[in-house]
């Protein structure tokens, strides 16, 4: 085992050579007795050197006792907080007294306050950025991916905790460390710990924001750790994330409490500052508690009155961001100690009120969307009594006429139907107010078409029904019943030409699998389909084809349930220009096949 | 804009919503097939039944633009009339 691999690791032997100038073969010796007498414990199999805190003072205490040491004046420049550590340890000279332990420890405490809040600031900036550029996401098209940027969100949120935690908690073990002068070994390996731990998390923010903003460049989908239910709010994530986490907490490391008569500590809050804090609190606690009993009251009484069921599941998502509030509260309140520093207790609070606002907004967004439903129930309830009042006109008409007219109406109407006379008229018309919008990618198209078709003869389960070769009275069919495939009512002549054409030779070459043989046929069909515009399609296979006056009754109505079909495609945009959507390609291609 | 913003029933569940619109339908329908017997004289109506019982929607499309050149205009209009009336009730009803 080369001694120079221990040398990281053992911080006696570094304090030796280092400091004390002793000679690569002092240093053994001095490491061989250590060994021998068991401070020192080597892991043989993974060729580590371990040692406790404990231990480690020990040596230090054994090796003062025997040795002179001078005190080099000037230490090289380090960096990381293991370092910092480190370097506090490597500084326990024998000459050195508490005083000048805790002024290093108070440094590290101080550099590290100092850098936290620069790299908080960092972070916030870069989340600033992000919420930017994710609020010029298309809500619906990339749904998915505002998903993943709201769980980078929650992830800086935890870390954000996290860092205020550290920060609270390494400026304890600081005070502590001065009442408690045997425990100071122990303070600083907590806070190089707790140093260690806070950058690593913040390092792993940058990375998955750096990524965030990468992946949103390339417009895909954002690297966010394992999928969550996305109807999970972020409030409570923010909490299922950070009651996963295994950053330490107060309780962790086991603190043991300050008694405040011990000794004056001049950090500690004024009782002014303490009052302030108790009653942000208790106004907190009280606006929870109050907003909490009206939701419940509203669940109550909206399931008394058979309201909308999404009318009472907002409210439970209401009441569960309150519980998630109410939660946080008691976790803060329990991570305070009387004698924090008034600078922990001004941060405690602004989580507090940020996340109180936070929720604030959420729930004032679920307001908004229950009255808003409510709105469109009552006005759902005029439109029936307007239908109502209309039907009623329509059968006050003289009996003569109105029976008439049923009569009519009950025979024209799948007639109408089935033409493309009325629906392409319903499924796009432009509205009077704009001109230009139309009822397009609306459930009202999808609606009526269902709704109508329930007492009409086709359906739309007939859609992807296969056509009986023997009612089309066409050439290329010929074919198609001789190998028994199906009839693709929508193949041009020179697909058919070319199905024929690979059918004849497949059989002529006696290698015929009808599997191969639909399959080229849809790679050719899809080849020739997929660089088209929606509007060309639309063009080319359905309207042509709709009024075909050679086509049969029933090839026309296959047409007909095929268009029905595709106007069920939400947002279905008859007139793009873009490439046709995969949905639509898939439909036709599940046709084909 | 469209005819469910239009109505103020963008955010009514979906279910209620699916079904309102069903009715909806209905009527317009309706209103439209009294318009093109409106627009028939006599002996069209009488033509008019008898292809309409021969169910040929092709038959029917061609009777129907040959008989009422404006048709797709009349269902715009009749469309745009049904959803003032329902926007005047609902106001006549706040």
């Amino acid at each position: 085992m080369a001694l120079s691999a221990k040398k990281a690791s053992l911080n006696v032997l570094r304090f030796m050579k280092n400091r004390a100038n002793y000679s690569e073969e002092k240093i053994k010796n001095l490491y061989d007795r250590l060994k021998s007498s068991g401070i020192v414990t080597v892991d043989n199999e993974k060729e580590n050197v371990t040692i406790s805190i404990k231990d480690l003072e020990r040596a230090k205490k054994s090796l003062s006792k025997k040795t002179k040491i001078t005190q080099k004046p000037n230490l090289p420049p380090e960096n990381t907080a293991e370092e910092k550590g480190s370097e506090i340890i490597d500084n326990i000279q024998p000459e050195s007294n508490q005083e000048k332990i805790l002024e290093k420890l108070a440094d590290i405490v101080k550099n590290f306050t100092r850098d936290i809040e620069s790299q908080i600031e960092i972070l916030k900036k870069e989340e600033e950025k992000l919420r930017g550029e994710a609020k010029k996401l298309d809500p619906i098209k990339n749904a998915q991916a505002i998903a993943e940027i709201e769980k980078v969100f929650t992830g800086l949120r935890e870390v954000f905790i996290a860092c205020n935690r550290a920060r609270g908690e390494v400026t304890f073990l600081g005070q502590d460390a001065k009442n408690h002068p045997e425990k100071t070994a122990d303070s600083i390996a907590k806070a190089q710990y707790l140093v260690t731990e806070t950058e690593k998390k913040i390092e792993e923010s940058k990375t998955l924001l750096q990524k965030a903003f990468e992946s949103l460049l390339k417009n895909e989908s954002l690297p966010v750790s394992e999928p969550e239910d996305a109807d999970k709010s972020t409030i409570r994530k923010i909490n299922e994330k950070r009651n996963n986490t295994s950053f330490a907490t107060a309780e962790d490391a086991k603190f043991e409490p300050v008694n405040p008569n011990e000794k004056e500590n001049t950090t500690q809050p004024s009782a002014e500052e303490l009052r302030e804090f108790q009653d942000f609190f208790d106004q907190l606690k009280l606006t929870t508690k109050t907003n909490l009993d009206k939701i419940n009251q509203s669940i109550e009484s909206e399931n008394a009155k058979n309201s909308p069921s999404s009318t009472v599941k907002y409210l439970k998502q209401a009441k569960n961001a309150l519980g998630n509030l109410w939660e946080e509260m008691n976790t803060q309140i329990k991570s305070i100690n009387p004698l924090s520093p008034p600078a922990n207790l001004r941060e405690t609070k602004k989580i507090l009120s940020d996340l109180a606002a936070e929720t604030g907004d959420y729930i004032s967004g679920i307001g908004r969307k229950i009255a808003s439903e409510t709105r469109s129930v009552r006005n759902a309830e005029k439109i029936r009594g307007f239908l109502n009042r209309h039907d009623g006109n329509f059968k006050s008409l003289s009996k003569k006429i109105t029976e008439k007219l049923n009569l009519i109406y009950k025979i024209i109407k799948p007639n109408l139907l089935r033409t493309s006379l009325i629906v392409p008229f319903l499924i796009a018309f432009p509205t009077q107010e704009t001109g230009q919008e139309n009822f397009r990618g609306m459930n009202f198209k999808t609606t009526t078409v269902d709704s109508i078709q329930k007492d009409n003869q086709p359906t739309l389960d007939s859609l992807f029904a296969e056509t009986n070769p023997d009612t089309i009275n066409t050439a290329q069919t010929e074919t198609a019943r001789k190998f028994g495939y199906r009839v693709n009512p929508f193949l041009s002549p020179e697909d058919a030409r070319l199905r024929d054409s690979l059918a004849e030779e497949n059989m002529a070459d006696n290698r015929f699998d009808m599997l191969t043989f639909n399959s080229k046929i849809a790679k050719a069909e899809y080849d020739k389909i997929k660089n088209i515009s929606t509007s060309e399609f639309m063009e080319k296979y359905l309207k042509n084809k709709i009024s075909d006056s050679t086509a049969s009754e029933q090839e026309l109505e296959h047409r007909q349930n095929f268009a029905l079909q595709i106007s069920r495609i939400k947002n279905f945009n008859f007139d793009s220009k873009e490439p046709l959507e995969d949905e639509l390609i898939k439909m036709y291609y599940k046709k084909t096949k | 804009m469209n005819i469910l913003n239009d109505l103020g029933i963008e955010n009514l569940p979906e279910d209620e919503k699916k079904n309102l619109l069903a009715s909806l339908s209905e009527s317009f329908l309706r209103r439209i097939t009294v318009r093109i017997y409106e627009n028939l004289d006599e002996t069209d109506q009488t033509e008019f039944e008898k292809i309409a019982a021969e169910n040929n929607p092709a038959k029917l499309e061609e009777f129907l633009k040959s008989k009422i050149p404006n048709i797709e205009e009349i269902q715009k209009k009749e469309l745009e009339e049904l959803v003032r009336e329902i926007k005047d009730f609902q106001a006549e009803n706040k």
